[in-house]
């Protein structure tokens, strides 16, 4: 009977103790992952930062105006007469535009 | 030890049957001894596990049971590290990247370790064009353990030299503070040293803060208003000749700078290569006479104080004496003048008289509350004191009353008309944006002088000497100033400082305009004139007429009875006729 008792408890601590060392295996291996992750994610970061100055210096005002004048000869600044709010429009116009204002407007917030 | 006497006990009681003196062996004692130390080796390997097993048990009770035996009340996600910057970005009010670090590649060599001097600096010139062989041999030839060669490589050009596979060249990964619009707003970011310490503007004045902090600087500037402006500064200055320009536009509301620049400017990358000339910041360090603008504060000053009414007027048919000074008007009328006809056609005459009404202390008093006896508050170490006369004697008072024997910056001037037409409230002018409500501002004159500052403002440029502001739409007021620039000895005679100050729109004021040309030279199209009517009005119309869309002006029309009412001002009969020509 003491035998079988201590055959039991010596199976309980064997098993309890591969959970153990399991667990610990499993999170050293997932803190891997993590820090691999974590360097990735850095690196991203550090990309999209190139990026953005990119974006910045290719969106320079002069260049933009440059490169309309060039490619978009037709293109003038607008006048007072050409801004205007929407009720300066005639009804129908106005809900067309109303509309699809609010459609866009929609559309922007359930962007994820 | 239960288990040890125990072992001991059946050791015994196996043993006793042997241990008869008559019957003992040398070999049954052998094995009696080999016996005896195995079970002693069994029993120390046993004890040994038995401890470890004990161990471990112990630990997994204490890690099960005892140990955050619950799961934690605190749920920590792990986080990815922020990337940190030497420095922190400089962003304008709509979050364009005006500053930041980069990291870039800096090449450096060990001449010992070269094998070719010669055709190292023959392969690498053909990498990096800009540097020269003859020099690049040398250097690599010399007997030391590293030398420089190129700072700050391109990703390109750090791939084009890697690619060359010179032994002895080495890349070094270093920060650099970059800038992506070049000069757009050079004199409000500043620059920083190869150390990164801040140097000019903002750069300087946040210096501590750019380095401890992460979040970006985020300035009131609009990149687009800043480029608007600058670009119109810079054609005025070519076409009209001028040795430097100044401009500024302000929110009235709040003080906010929303662009402000000085011609001529620099590209802050290239701060190293920059003449003292071009670092100059006209806008807030330079001071200057600004001539007739003055007189906005004048005819507010006399409003409000009650010295002249707007029925009021003065005589302005001879040139005024006083002392060895004579003060003439350049659009003289040579009769009586009403206060919207001194401030419309910019009688030098009426302003001083008007002046010498309000007094010598009131007019300083005034100044000090409007804070342009001392230098302007705002977030850039380039900031101008004004010059001010001491002792404050009649004749300045008067001269002052015209823009004359004070100087300021041009920036404490915007910020002057702003509080004279946002209904009366004193703004502190920044540069920093900032999403916490701005402190109230201090009143200066009454919500009705700065009323009748509107009327007078908008009845310039539609019918007096700033009618080349109008820009159709959006209900433009200003004033002119043309000033002589002060040389040694006297005013130089054709050398002017020639300025517009513009608000709109005039019904509910929103933004101050400022134009300043220095020394400019008029042409065929302005009739040879270099007033402030004739060069820095279309200036101002034409940022007006481009920035107003983009900072949700709506134009309105000016002629509806509305926007009349509000900014009509009735003007006499004889002076309506005479006002027509």
């Amino acid at each position: 009977m003491k035998g079988a008792a201590l055959v039991v408890w010596v199976c309980l601590a064997g098993v309890a103790s591969f959970a153990l060392f399991n667990i610990t295996f499993k999170v050293e291996q997932l803190e891997g992952e993590l820090k691999l992750l974590n360097k990735a994610v850095l690196k991203e970061q550090k990309a999209v930062h190139v990026l953005r100055a990119e974006w910045s210096y290719l969106n320079r005002p002069d260049r933009i105006e440059a490169l309309a004048r060039k490619l978009l000869p037709e293109l003038a600044f607008p006048n007072a007469a050409q801004i205007g709010g929407l009720e300066r429009l005639s009804a129908p116009a106005a809900t067309a535009i109303g509309a699809s204002a609010a459609l866009r407007a929609a559309m922007v917030r359930s962007k994820p | 030890m239960m288990f040890w006497k125990r072992k001991r006990s059946v050791r015994r009681r196996r043993a006793r049957p042997t241990t008869r003196p008559s019957a003992e062996r040398p070999a049954d004692k052998r094995a009696a001894r080999a016996l005896e130390v195995s079970r002693n080796r069994l029993l120390v390997t046993g004890s040994v596990l038995l401890i470890a097993f004990i161990a471990i048990s112990v630990r997994l009770i204490d890690v099960a049971l005892l140990q955050e035996a619950r799961e934690p009340r605190v749920v920590y996600a792990p986080r990815a590290q922020a990337m940190r910057m030497d420095r922190a970005d400089i962003v304008d009010r709509n979050g364009v990247l005006l500053a930041t670090n980069l990291t870039t590649a800096s090449l450096h060599a060990n001449p010992r370790k070269v094998i070719d001097a010669d055709a190292a600096a023959r392969q690498l010139v053909t990498a990096l064009p800009a540097l020269r062989e003859a020099e690049i041999a040398r250097i690599l030839k010399t007997d030391r353990a590293f030398v420089w060669l190129r700072r700050n490589l391109t990703p390109r050009q750090q791939w084009r030299v890697n690619s060359l596979g010179i032994p002895g060249l080495y890349f070094q990964s270093a920060e650099t503070r970059a800038y992506p619009n070049g000069a757009l707003a050079a004199h409000i970011l500043g620059y920083v040293d190869i150390d990164h310490r801040g140097l000019a503007g903002v750069e300087k004045s946040f210096d501590a803060s750019l380095r401890d902090n992460a979040a970006p600087l985020r300035l009131t500037i609009d990149s687009r208003v800043q480029y608007i402006l600058r670009a119109e500064l810079s054609q005025a200055m070519t076409e009209f000749r001028a040795i430097g320009a100044a401009g500024i536009v302000l929110d009235v509301r709040n003080g906010e700078v929303l662009a402000m620049t000085s011609l001529p400017d620099f590209d802050p990358n290239m701060a190293g290569s920059v003449r003292a000339g071009q670092r100059f910041n006209r806008a807030s360090l330079g001071v200057y006479e600004l001539g007739s603008t003055f007189k906005i504060f004048t005819v507010a000053m006399a409003l409000e104080y009650g010295v002249v009414k707007m029925s009021g007027g003065y005589d302005a048919t001879k040139p005024l004496r006083i002392a060895r000074f004579t003060i003439r008007d350049f659009h003289a009328k040579k009769r009586w003048l009403s206060v919207p006809e001194i401030f419309m056609y910019s009688s030098n005459i009426g302003a001083a008289k008007m002046a010498r009404d309000i007094g010598g202390e009131a007019q300083r008093e005034f100044f000090s509350r409007l804070g342009m006896l001392r230098a302007a508050t705002i977030e850039l170490p380039e900031v101008g004191a004004p010059l001010i006369p001491s002792p404050w004697r009649p004749v300045n008072t008067m001269t002052i009353g015209y823009g004359h024997g004070m100087a300021v910056s041009p920036l404490q001037l915007v910020a002057g008309v702003a509080a004279m037409v946002n209904g009366g409230l004193v703004n502190r002018t920044t540069l920093i944006r900032s999403d916490a409500a701005p402190a109230p501002g201090k009143r200066i004159i009454s919500k009705r002088t700065s009323d009748e500052m509107r009327r007078l403002m908008r009845l310039v440029v539609v019918k007096g000497t700033g009618k080349n502001a109008a820009a159709p739409g959006y209900v433009v007021g200003g004033k002119t100033g043309t000033a002589d620039k002060s040389g040694r000895g006297g005013y130089r005679g054709e050398a002017l400082i020639s300025s517009f100050v513009a608000a709109f729109p005039m019904q509910a004021p929103r933004y101050v305009v400022l134009a300043v040309l220095d020394e400019p030279r008029g042409n065929k199209s302005t009739a040879g004139f270099a007033t402030g009517g004739w060069v820095a009005a279309p200036i101002v119309r034409r940022i007006i007429e481009r920035a107003a869309p983009l900072l949700g002006v709506l134009p309105v029309d000016e002629d509806a009875p509305a926007i009349r009412q509000a900014l009509g001002i009735r003007l006499k009969k004889e002076e309506r006729q005479l006002a027509s020509f």
